[in-house]
């Protein structure tokens, strides 16, 4: 159903800057991981490698769907980012259906797909509208919906309510929280909000920078993950130890 | 930018222009402009009205000219401008020579036009159609480049075919640019018609607006002149109008409110 | 080409509204004993303003004591607007615009009229079916002419021309090199002279074996200056008659000359046209009156023609659209008429 990821020396340089040096991670099947650290430590980086969008210098990235390895483009993968990346003169409906139609999938089928998706993200009402006719919110929804159109079997996500307000990104949180319970694809999140790390996430792992490498790597325990647990003793613990991980990353890294 | 016009739109124009008619009239009058120099509202009216036999078959023929020539250059500009973008050699070898072209004069070229392609409508036309085609070669290849580059690297994700990218992304991402081209070429086109008939538009009953222009100014007929001026404008403005009704149809979809 | 570029440079006078007549008066006023006068041609420098150059150049006006300024002319110059509206003092213009700019309203009246006889004309290649004028204009021809230049309405009067097409005169010789059919209007000495030196032979149509056959190359000066300075106006007239005399006897300096200012045309071709124009710059009139010499005579048979033509409504008294004063023949190239 799910794929997991390993990832083993990833090694990637920009010019003089060593980006990733030998970083190593495993993402088992439909597990939710999420990367947190400093700007520029390198964790952009690596998700985009995990989706084939940067060709790394040296390592391996290896996917294994029902234990069985399977290439990168096979592997089901999808692409969240910050911005909804939306095509301005489409409705949402045609833009969640950008995938499948690229992908040669019929009309009908895939404007059925397509709605359904919508339905899911809850922006149903929203499919014949224009992307500037939407509000942040629901147009980050819209770009959730093309995401999980092609039935990902792993959902990288690059910060994606980063541009989000706060109430907005409790709410796009839960749901893709519950998309997750749901469907159970592997996940990697990309975020520089410890809250939403640990809200979301069954591991979190705070990377030092120059080079990219893990220096904690975090559990998360919660008996349960809703509006309330946001405030209990075990988040607040989860978040206080990775914002000490982070700052003695901070810290080491300008020593 | 609204895509409808309201009585606003038209009404505060026509105040403009009547005012400055008048302004004119009274200006002619009172500083006893001599017809030769400028006439007054009021005798170009008149010759409007008397030469509106001949005036009305002259603006038909420059019209023709300029709405063929329009067409070549909008058919062409977005074939040209497509190919420059098909390949980075094409557009970094031809594209800065398209803006070279568009530096030569009119003027200069137009009596080599009637040379090359004989007198009458076939140089007029191509007169016309040279100074628009460069706006919208120049419009269409910054319109295709203007595509987002997330939205590419979106593409690059779902393993889209160079012809998917182009017929899904990067055309409908130049329209606005395109529409913006094709409007500054529907003005280019009527001043490309017109000087293209100053050196090879037939004379006589035939004769289109650039000619009539021509012959009345060497007699001093300013006021016939400033009517084949005022013609040669609404033929311009027509067929700007026409296209920017198209294009704000075609632009529904990408104006934000 | 002339009247052409003259017709754009006159909508952009026009559009500009450039001031109002003898509101701006220029440079007339005298310095350092001299008076300084601007004299606008309406063409660059070319056998058909040698003696215009030839008196500048032999000093003649300085010895009238004029500081006479030529402005080149080319494309873009409205001579006849820019001298009715007093933006210069004199201008070159054509005969027949004098008379016709009478109907915008615009008073120019003649001081010297340099041909006495239209050098305009219809070319053909030597190659042309068509003998005569008569021929040609009974023809299916294409003609690249000013269709309402006066000699052309003369030629359709008399010869119907209803066959012909007419295109654009754009001006350029190439246009007539490369075609080997087409008739295009010229000045005699002008066009023929350079298409021969390509080696390019043509039959030439004068404007005068159309019957129509008026003064050419005047030089014209707004009405008021003229009722205002008749002297400066004689003297200008006498420089220019000294002038064009020397050119006849003599063109080769002044052409050198002219043929540096002008690089579109060589000495050598300059020196045939002198040879050509020289006839159509002496008449009768000329043998008793001096060159540049008119009649009201004349004017008013011009008049009359264009009148009958359409090209004018206008009827002024003959007397009043040009001013000559007999110059003195002269005798020796350098004694000064007085």
């Amino acid at each position: 159903m799910s794929v997991s990821i390993e990832i083993r020396n990833a090694t990637k340089r920009f010019g003089e800057v060593r980006v990733l040096d030998g970083i190593s991670l495993d993402v088992a099947a439909g597990e939710f991981v999420a990367l947190i650290g400093p700007s520029g430590c390198g964790k952009t980086t690596l998700l985009r490698a995990v989706g084939g969008l940067e060709a790394l210098d040296a390592g391996s990235i290896a996917y294994r769907a029902d234990g069985a390895a399977t290439a990168a483009s096979a592997a089901g993968l999808s692409f969240c980012f910050q911005e909804p990346r939306l095509l301005p003169w489409r409705s949402a409906l045609d833009n969640v259906a950008l995938p499948l139609e690229l992908a040669g999938v019929a009309t009908a089928e895939r404007v059925r797909q397509a709605r359904e998706a919508l339905d899911r993200m809850r922006v149903a009402d929203a499919a014949e509208r224009l992307p500037h006719e939407l509000s942040g919110g629901m147009r980050m929804r819209v770009a959730m919906a093309r995401a999980i159109v092609t039935k990902p079997q792993a959902l990288l996500l690059d910060e994606p309510f980063g541009a989000l307000d706060e109430v907005t990104r409790y709410e796009l949180d839960e749901e893709l929280l519950a998309l997750h319970r749901r469907e159970r694809f592997t996940a990697i999140l990309v975020t520089h909000s410890l809250p939403e790390a640990v809200f979301l996430a069954d591991r979190v792992e705070v990377l030092a920078p120059r080079p990219a490498r893990v220096v904690k790597t975090e559990r998360v325990a919660l008996a349960a993950r809703d509006d309330a647990s946001r405030t209990s003793d075990a988040f607040n613990a989860h978040v206080r130890s990775i914002s000490d991980a982070l700052h003695r990353a901070i810290c080491g890294s300008a020593a | 930018m609204s895509s409808r016009i309201g009585w606003r739109d038209v009404l505060a124009p026509s105040i403009t222009v009547v005012a400055l008619l008048v302004l004119w009239e009274v200006a002619v009058r009172a500083f006893a402009i001599p017809e030769y120099l400028l006439p007054s509202p009021r005798q170009v009216a008149a010759a409007l009205w008397e030469g509106r036999g001949p005036l009305a078959l002259a603006t038909l023929r420059t019209a023709g000219a300029t709405v063929a020539g329009f067409a070549i250059a909008a058919v062409m500009g977005i074939a040209l401008g497509s190919v420059l973008t098909l390949s980075r050699w094409l557009e970094r070898g031809v594209y800065p020579l398209t803006l070279l072209f568009q530096m030569v004069p009119l003027v200069a070229i137009a009596p080599l036009l009637a040379i090359w392609l004989g007198n009458g409508a076939p140089a007029v036309i191509a007169s016309s159609a040279v100074v628009a085609v460069f706006p919208v070669i120049a419009s269409t290849v910054s319109g295709l480049r203007s595509a987002d580059p997330l939205a590419r690297e979106l593409f690059r994700l779902y393993n889209a075919s160079r012809w998917q990218r182009w017929t899904r992304l990067e055309l409908p991402a130049a329209v606005p640019s395109v529409v913006t081209g094709l409007r500054v070429a529907a003005g280019l086109a009527t001043i490309g018609a017109i000087v293209g008939e100053f050196v090879a538009g037939f004379g006589g009953d035939v004769a289109p607006l650039g000619m009539v222009i021509v012959t009345n100014l060497r007699e001093f007929h300013t006021d016939t002149v400033f009517a084949a001026v005022a013609l040669a404008a609404v033929v311009g403005f027509t067929i700007y109008a026409l296209v920017s009704l198209v294009s704000s149809l075609a632009l529904a979809r990408y104006l934000p409110r | 080409m002339r009247h052409l570029f003259a017709c754009i440079a006159a909508v952009a006078l026009v559009a500009c509204g450039s001031g109002t007549p003898s509101s701006s008066t220029p440079a007339s006023a005298p310095a350092t004993g001299s008076e300084r006068v601007r004299l606008q041609l309406n063409w660059v420098p070319e056998p058909e303003f040698g003696g215009i150059y030839a008196a500048e150049r032999e000093g003649f006006f300085k010895d009238e004591g004029l500081e006479v300024e030529l402005l080149k002319g080319g494309p873009g110059i409205a001579a006849p607007q820019l001298a009715a509206s007093g933006q210069v003092d004199f201008a070159v213009v054509g005969g027949d615009q004098v008379l016709t700019l009478r109907d915008a309203k615009g008073e120019l009246v003649a001081v010297f009229a340099s041909f006495q006889s239209d050098p305009m004309g219809i070319m053909v290649h030597e190659a042309s079916p068509y003998k005569t004028i008569e021929e040609l204009w009974k023809s299916d021809a294409t003609v690249a002419c000013e269709t309402n230049l006066p000699f052309v309405a003369m030629l359709n009067r008399r010869f119907g021309g209803e066959r012909l097409k007419f295109v654009a005169h754009g001006g350029s010789v190439a246009q007539f090199a490369a075609n080997p059919a087409l008739a295009q209007q010229c000045f005699v000495f002008a066009e023929p002279v350079t298409l021969e030196l390509q080696k390019i032979p043509t039959r030439v149509f004068t404007s005068s074996t159309s019957g129509y056959d008026p003064y050419n190359v005047v030089v014209a000066a707004r009405a008021e200056l003229v009722r205002d300075k008749p002297e400066l106006v004689d003297k200008l007239a006498r420089a220019l008659s000294r002038g064009w005399k020397s050119y006849l006897a003599n063109p080769g300096p002044t052409n050198e000359r002219m043929a540096a200012l002008n690089p579109s045309m060589t000495k050598e071709a300059m020196d045939l046209a002198a040879a050509k124009q020289a006839a159509l710059l002496q008449s009768a009139d000329t043998e008793r009156l001096g060159l540049g010499a008119m009649t009201a005579e004349r004017w008013g048979a011009i008049a009359a023609q264009l009148r009958e033509l359409g090209k004018l409504k206008a009827e002024p008294d003959p007397a009043t659209v040009f001013r000559w004063t007999p110059v003195a023949p002269v005798t020796d190239g350098r004694s000064t008429p007085r």
